[in-house]
């Protein structure tokens, strides 16, 4: 700065002359290469990369690692399942080649699963959500080799590499599940093609593409279905089920044998494999899990007040914090009934079966109002309607006892397999929120950088589905696994840029 | 020879005045542009030393140094600006992304005419504020900016007064400016992702003021003072499905983003120029200044839409007004000039200077629709003396923007951003 004001005023004619000169010179310098760039990350990939510095990723795992999103997996957004994401990331080459990556795809249109979408926002801006069943065969399925991406919607623990002859770990007892469970989803034949050529299980197929990184991120499933049936379902095929008949996720011992097996597996057959292994996050704070109950309240209050008054005093009366201390059927309650309370959640999908249930309970209180205390006592909540707080309680320790066998697994192989803590990447999103570019305006009118959050539809992190990531949630998750992968494995891959994938689409199925 | 100079004056005054409604000019916020000599002196020209009628805008107080009768000054300058964003850096991304080239050609016109008695009376036309940028539609940073387009266009009266043997000379002078203010940007949170349009313009009327003193021979020290310009733009917010702002909006999208008036306030900034300068010989001259740029005026940028981009419709079908408040936080900030100004001969001189210009923003607050840095200028240039009457000026400019890293932006936008520009100047100024 000084220079610059001191070199004018002391000017003879001919410095002036040069100054002019060597000016015109800076400028030219200047206008040819104007800018001086940052050193851009290295892309480098660490020890993930084989000796000749090449790559082969294969991703192992169920809806999640699918991209399943909105009730299905489409054509146009398998690009964004997160080892999709990873593997554009990671710069690798997409092809049919066995080297290459390569992901199961759909003809336009095509899909597999129920589909959710939003079909329309109403003059009031209200979105207008409408289903369409997909029931198409990837348009690669004659793929020699197998997909890269092995995640099929639906898998448990059991089965990423179940043995040929199926003991059950606990009992030793002879089990024939594995191929019930194969047959009976349809996303096994979609995935996991071929099994008598390219290997009968979903490790022999990762194994069999020789990968030098492999992604695990499996046993959702194993309590997820407990949960998102309000804690009605379970894994029936295995043996305590056989044996108690009560609803349950899978047991978390059964689990830890089963993990340290699947892991020392895992191990063994892809001796050239970095391995990620994820976590199991915590799902009750799920859209699906948040958003119902609000309305379902209030219109229960609505449901009261219309009632006549004396009726209606004497249920307030009876129920004073109305809904409230309303029966509820439970599976982790003792005796089986509980009382509905605040922390109770209704889940996305009881809208409807939910207001049946209260029309029909109305209409019996209405026909005997002098019994209508009983008539509710009688009535329960139908258990299949609610995640209650009993029910949250077993899903929480599951997931936790579970995410104990996961680390310990994981641990047991500390110089090839690093922990990816989902659990703990998922409870930080629901907190913080997940920043991505731009701006978006509070209903303050302040605007600020946009993030993405967990409500249900706005907040751009969950599909429809209310369970699994949208296209930018999943990118959310990608650039976490990354993260993970750069600092355990020495690698610089850059992140995605989670604006740069589709927001949630409206007005086609897709 | 008189009244062909005043006919091509007015001409070519009418011809620009038309030809500010319709094209694109503007390539910073503020512009001093307005002059190919001062252009060649880096604005170094607060003290009028050898100026022409474009003292008019650095320093109206000139306007009764000049030579009696009438001085007139005419002339374009093309803004040739360029920038590029490296980034997402907080994704560890480093990908460039040039924005694209668009040029801006400023008019400018000044008619001063000087009385024996020390009086002088002028008007002036020019562009003093404006930018232009315009990034791909598919950008990352689309979301904040693809097309951004800002111009001013003010005519300024000028009264003007020197005394104590041209000693010491005064000026005031009142501006009119219409405004005129165009934004597209995309809302991301769905697919397809809308282009929101917002257009608008407006008008001011503010002040404007100049002093000039010699306390020595050939010293001579300037100041001038630019008031505020605070300018209301009503118009319109236009959500569409393509950048051209044709197509409508698909599933029921309308109905969260609706078309509809809509309106922004901008409170130009202040400017306060000084500078002193002192002739060293019959052929040499030089000056140093300081401006000081009220930007704290450039606070929040509000808009108020007619209906809330984003929320629902009330139960009745009535739309919800929203006003959406950009934080912009820019602060007042100074300039530095240096100018000369080398009489090779009788019919030629030559000119440089050099300037640096402070930022006005923080690193967090800046953003793609101005990227903004700390510049620094370096100009060269000729002025040609065709006869006693009439000269010919030509002016290049050359603006390089230090590089900005942006870390912890406000908007989630962190990255390097590189500035530059090309100014070329061409003035013509007549005397009778």
């Amino acid at each position: 700065m000084k220079r610059i004001l001191s070199f004018k005023a002391s000017q003879s004619a001919r410095t002036l002359a040069l100054s002019i000169f060597a000016g015109v010179a800076l400028m030219f310098v200047s206008a040819c290469d104007p800018i001086l760039t940052p050193q851009p990350g290295t892309g480098s990939r660490g020890s993930i990369a084989d000796a000749s510095g090449v790559v082969r990723y294969v991703a192992l795992g169920n809806s999640l690692t699918a991209g399943f999103q909105s009730g299905a997996v489409v054509g146009t957004e398998t690009q964004y399942a997160y080892p999709t994401i990873i593997a554009r990331q990671l710069g690798l080459q997409f092809g049919d080649d066995a080297s290459q990556y390569q992901y199961m795809q759909f003809a336009a249109g095509g899909g597999l699963g129920s589909r959710t979408f939003v079909r329309e926002f109403t003059a009031q801006g209200t979105p207008v959500l409408a289903g369409s069943l997909l029931a198409n065969a990837p348009s690669n399925a004659t793929l020699a080799r197998p997909y890269n991406n092995l995640g099929v919607p639906g898998a448990i623990l059991s089965d990423i590499h179940p043995p040929a002859v199926a003991t059950d770990v606990l009992s030793g007892t002879l089990i024939q599940i594995y191929a019930a469970r194969y047959a009976g989803n349809p996303f096994f034949p979609a995935v996991m093609r071929n099994p008598a050529q390219l290997g009968r299980t979903l490790l022999d197929q990762a194994a069999r593409l020789n990968p030098t990184l492999l992604t695990l991120f499996i046993g959702n499933n194993d309590v997820l279905g407990y949960a998102t049936s309000g804690g009605t379902d379970s894994i029936t095929a295995f043996i305590e089920f056989q044996q108690t008949r009560r609803p349950s996720p899978t047991s978390p011992q059964r689990f830890a044998l089963m993990f340290n097996q699947l892991v020392d597996s895992t191990m063994a057959k892809c001796p050239n494999a970095k391995v990620v292994i994820g976590n199991i996050p915590d799902v009750t704070t799920a859209p699906f899990f948040t958003t119902a109950g609000p309305a379902i309240r209030a219109g229960l209050q609505a449901q009261l007040s219309a009632l006549p008054a004396p009726l209606q005093q004497g249920l307030r009366q009876a129920l004073p914090n109305f809904p409230n201390g309303l029966p509820l059927l439970s599976s982790a309650s003792t005796g089986g009934v509980r009382r509905l309370t605040e922390g109770d959640l209704f889940l996305l999908t009881a809208g409807t079966p939910f207001t049946a249930f209260v029309t029909r309970l109305i209409g019996l209180i209405s026909a005997n109002p002098a019994q209508a205390i009983q008539i509710i006592t009688a009535n329960p909540i139908p258990n299949a309607l609610v995640l209650d707080e009993d029910e949250q309680r077993v899903v929480r320790e599951t997931v936790a006892a579970y995410n104990v066998a996961i680390a310990s697994a994981t641990a047991r192989y500390a110089a090839r397999a690093t922990l990816f803590d989902s659990f703990k990447v998922v409870n930080d999103i629901q907190r913080d929120g997940y920043a991505i570019t731009g701006q978006s305006a509070l209903p303050s009118g302040q605007v600020v950088g946009n993030k993405l959050r967990f409500t249900y539809l706005s907040g751009g992190f969950f599909s429809l589905d209310g369970v699994h990531p949208s296209s930018r949630g999943y990118a959310a998750v990608a650039n976490e696994m990354i993260r993970t992968i750069n600092t355990a494995f020495g690698a610089n891959i850059p992140l995605s840029a989670v604006q740069d994938v589709p927001g949630l689409p409206i007005g086609t199925v897709q | 020879m008189k009244r062909f100079f005043l006919t091509c004056f007015c001409a070519g005054l009418f011809a620009l005045a038309l030809g500010g409604n319709t094209n694109a000019r503007a390539g910073g916020f503020q512009l001093n542009d307005h002059n190919a000599r001062a252009i060649a002196m880096c604005f170094a020209v607060v003290t009028a030393d050898g100026a022409d009628a474009s003292t008019l805008f650095y320093n109206p107080a000139g306007m009764s140094l000049l030579k009696n009768g009438f001085n007139l000054t005419i002339g374009g300058t093309l803004l040739m600006p360029g920038a590029r964003f490296t980034g997402l850096t907080t994704q560890n991304s480093f990908k460039t992304t040039a924005m694209q080239q668009w040029n801006f050609p400023l008019p400018h016109a000044y008619a001063v005419y000087k009385l024996e008695s020390g009086w002088a009376f002028g008007v002036g036309l020019f562009v003093p504020f404006g930018a232009g940028t315009r990034w791909d539609e598919n950008w990352t940073g689309r979301n904040l900016a693809i097309r951004t387009y800002i111009e001013t266009i003010t005519i300024n009266p000028n009264i003007s007064y020197a005394f104590a043997d041209n000693k010491i000379a005064v000026s005031g002078g009142v501006t009119y400016s219409i405004g005129k203010a165009q934004l597209q940007n995309r809302v991301i949170n769905f697919a397809p992702e809308p282009f929101l349009n917002l257009e608008g313009s407006g008008s001011a009327i503010s002040w404007n003021a100049g002093i000039i003193a010699e306390p020595v021979t050939g010293l001579r020290i300037g100041a001038a003072y630019r008031h505020n310009i605070n300018m209301k733009y009503d118009g319109n917010a236009k959500f569409t499905l393509d950048a051209a702002g044709t197509q409508p909006l698909t599933g029921g999208l309308n109905n969260l983003f609706a078309d509809g008036p809509g309106g922004t306030a901008l409170n130009l900034p202040f400017d306060l120029r000084t500078g002193i300068s002192y002739r060293f010989s019959e052929k040499f001259m030089a000056e140093i200044g300081f401006d000081y740029v009220g930007w704290s005026s450039y606070d929040t940028l509000r808009v108020n839409f007619n209906k809330a981009p984003g929320a629902p419709r009330k139960a009745d079908g009535t739309d919800n007004p929203g006003v959406v408040i950009n934080p912009r936080n820019y602060n007042n900030a100074p300039t530095f000039r240096a100018g000369a100004e080398f009489t090779a001969s009788d019919a030629l001189k030559l000119r440089a200077g050099a300037y640096y210009d402070v930022v006005p923003v923080d690193a967090q607050f800046t953003q793609p629709i101005l990227p903004d840095a700390n510049r620094i200028g370096v100009s060269i240039g000729a002025g040609v003396k065709i006869s006693d009457a009439i000269s010919v000026d030509a002016g290049y400019l050359f603006v390089y923007g230090l590089q900005r890293e942006v870390k912890g932006s406000t908007f989630g936008f962190d990255g390097v951003y590189n500035s530059w520009a090309n100014v070329a100047s061409v003035s013509l100024t007549c005397r009778f």
